[in-house]
């Protein structure tokens, strides 16, 4: 959990690479939201050891609600 | 006969030497006389007691749109701030076609929140070069200002839509040249770009479409006049943000410019990524580069009611349920059920002491606006009850409209961010005055400079915390003439209290146009705030008529 610039709660996950890099990725409440939904997880820790995919998609989700 | 002494204050000049008891005199705009002033003047303020300083500079904010119906960015000057820069990432109000007005509007209120119905009702649009624009805000100026050009702007200008899906042909990149040198002579300060800020639109603005030789050709335009390039990079990550100091610095040396990046944060568990950063910054200064990373002083506060779900609570199931499947009916009912109230206390328990560090910040009934600004837990403790409990109660009085804030929950690593207020290589800047207007207050961040850093951690002396804020930032940027109280400089003086200066509690106001509201923070401490030579505020009478406030650097040739 991370206090994003504008001062609301954001939810940070690691990205790791077969490479054994990481990337860190904040998610926005709605993207959060989402990501669980994917991942039909009811607790943060049920989102370890899923795939990067749901985090692109929740991404994706989180943008697309202005469209 | 001088128009103005301050009398018998404590005068740290700006230099960072020791402070000194003495006169100010001025008249014409500018010092005359420091030290013993035996002569009359006009007008005498008695300092007694009190620090008499150049007058703070605030090197990011976004003002941009408040300067054409708030000429003093209130309550900015107010905190002893005499000259903002406005601009910041990428965005500023000219130059600007009419056709993209609203496209910019779009960018402003989802970058900076800037309400859409502030520029509706509050903005004439009738400008659209960057001189025009300049003279339009010269008309009503109480502080100074440093207007950067944004590079968003420019490329829209140039480019129209394309602007927005690649990068720029030689031939735009000439016109981008001309232009950006046709708002330097015309008075800004620098121009500013992005690496990270999208659109309304969600989409990445224009700046981030330009590649390196464009930035490299606009840079050598900044380096004729020696102007300052600003950028927000990717502050989230460090070694990101380390490749983009090389970039900094490689334009700083060969084009001669200062530059800057915003912002630096630091959170408590940071665990040495800040290092890395100052570390590359400190070794390419030491090769001659100039590239100023910037702290802000505050932390990033964490604020949230119970009508809008906010991750804080993810961690407590039942929390988050109600706040995320329920309406407000069902979560009012939640918290008025004996069984299902004392099932959430419990959840709530679990998160251990964060809800001591509650602040009730924004409440919408009569009886309880006394509360705003203070701890849930004095709260508690007055009602003889649990912080929980009362974070309950009060959600119920007011509706769900009682808006609570969870303070230091980012940028929040006080003893580091405490040595780096003191870093020579650290600029204290980014406070983004002016910007995201609904989320919280961007005034007051010198005042908690001087209660938290210097009064309480004693990071810094007061010596050293006023020439961050005044000459060190004034030589950053080229300001000649001011950051300094030394005879034949502009009189840009802040007289305040040492032992009290502070930034207020946060207040929600309805003072923009078009019916908006407004986080802000009155100013703890501070007696006078004067520019270029005449009173401007004063904690007695408030805000005065005065209009001596000047475009800097100002037009070239």
């Amino acid at each position: 959990m991370a206090a994003a610039h504008e001062g609301t709660a954001e939810l940070i996950v690691t990205v790791g690479y077969d490479s054994g890099g990481n990337s860190e990725v904040p998610l926005d409440r709605h993207a959060s939201e989402a990501m669980l939904s994917s991942c039909e997880a009811n607790s943060l820790e049920e989102l370890i050891g899923k795939s990067w995919q749901h985090v692109r998609d929740a991404l994706s989700t989180s943008y697309n609600r202005f469209k | 006969m001088f128009d103005l002494i301050i009398k018998n204050g404590r005068i740290v000049d700006g230099s960072g030497l020791p402070a000194f008891i003495g006169d100010v005199a001025v008249s014409d705009g500018r010092i005359r006389k420091i030290g013993k002033v035996d002569e009359q003047a006009k007008t005498t303020v008695d300092a007694a007691g009190k620090v008499i300083a150049p007058g703070f500079i605030d090197p990011h904010t976004h003002f941009d749109a408040q300067l054409l119906w708030d000429g003093a960015c209130k309550p900015a000057l107010e905190h002893g701030i005499t000259t903002v820069v406005p601009g910041n990432c990428s965005l500023s109000l000219a130059p600007l076609k009419a056709e993209h007005r609203k496209k910019l509007v779009g960018m402003f209120n989802q970058i900076e929140e800037m309400p859409l119905k502030a520029f509706d009702e509050g903005v004439v649009w009738d400008w659209q070069t960057f001189p025009e624009f300049i003279e339009r805000i010269k008309r009503d100026l109480t502080i100074n200002v440093a207007p950067l050009v944004g590079h968003s702007v420019l490329r829209l200008w140039v480019m129209g839509d394309a602007a927005m899906q690649r990068t720029a042909t030689p031939e735009e990149v000439v016109r981008l040249q001309a232009l950006l040198r046709e708002c330097l002579e015309a008075g800004a300060v620098g121009m500013s770009t992005s690496y990270v800020d999208m659109d309304e639109t969600l989409q990445p603005v224009p700046s981030r479409y330009a590649d390196a030789d464009e930035l490299d050709a606009l840079a050598c335009v900044l380096g004729e006049y020696g102007r300052m390039l600003q950028i927000v990079h990717e502050f989230y990550n460090a070694d990101v943000t380390v490749a983009r100091i090389d970039e900094l610095a490689h334009l700083s040396i060969k084009h001669g410019i200062p530059t800057t990046l915003s912002p630096i944060f630091v959170n408590a568990d940071d665990s040495g990524e800040v290092d890395k950063v100052i570390t590359r910054v400190r070794e390419q200064m030491a090769a001659g580069a100039r590239v100023w990373p910037q702290v802000q002083t505050r932390p990033i506060d964490i604020s949230f009611c119970f009508e809008v779900p906010s991750l804080l609570f993810i961690r407590m199931p039942k929390w988050y349920a109600i706040m995320r499947f329920g309406g407000h009916d069902d979560i009012v009912q939640a918290f008025s059920d004996t069984e299902r109230r004392a099932e959430l206390v419990q959840d709530a328990a679990a998160m251990g002491g964060v809800w001591e560090r509650l602040v009730v910040r924004q409440v919408q009934t009569e009886a309880n606006q006394g509360l705003v600004g203070m701890k849930l837990s004095d709260i508690a403790a007055q009602r003889n009850t649990s912080v929980i409990d009362t974070m309950i109660d009060l959600s119920i009085e007011e509706d769900l409209q009682a808006h609570f804030l969870l303070s230091g929950m980012g940028h929040n690593d006080n003893k580091k961010i405490g040595e780096l207020m003191a870093d020579p290589v650290v600029h204290i800047g980014a406070s983004d005055g002016g910007a995201h207007i609904l989320s919280f207050a961007t005034y007051g961040d010198t005042g908690y400079l001087f209660s938290n850093f210097v009064r309480e951690q004693g990071a810094l002396s007061l010596e050293s915390a006023v020439k961050k804020i005044t000459y060190d930032t004034a030589n950053i940027w080229g300001l000649s003439e001011r950051g300094l109280l030394q005879e034949g400089y502009i009189a840009d003086i802040t007289i305040f209290d040492p032992e009290t200066i502070a930034r207020d509690v946060e207040r929600y106001v309805q003072d923009v146009p078009g019916g908006g509201s407004r986080y802000v923070r009155s100013a703890i401490g501070v007696d006078t705030v004067i520019v270029g030579g005449e009173i401007a505020y004063s904690a007695e009478h408030g805000y005065t008529t005065a209009k001596r406030g000047q475009v800097l650097p100002g037009p070239t040739g």
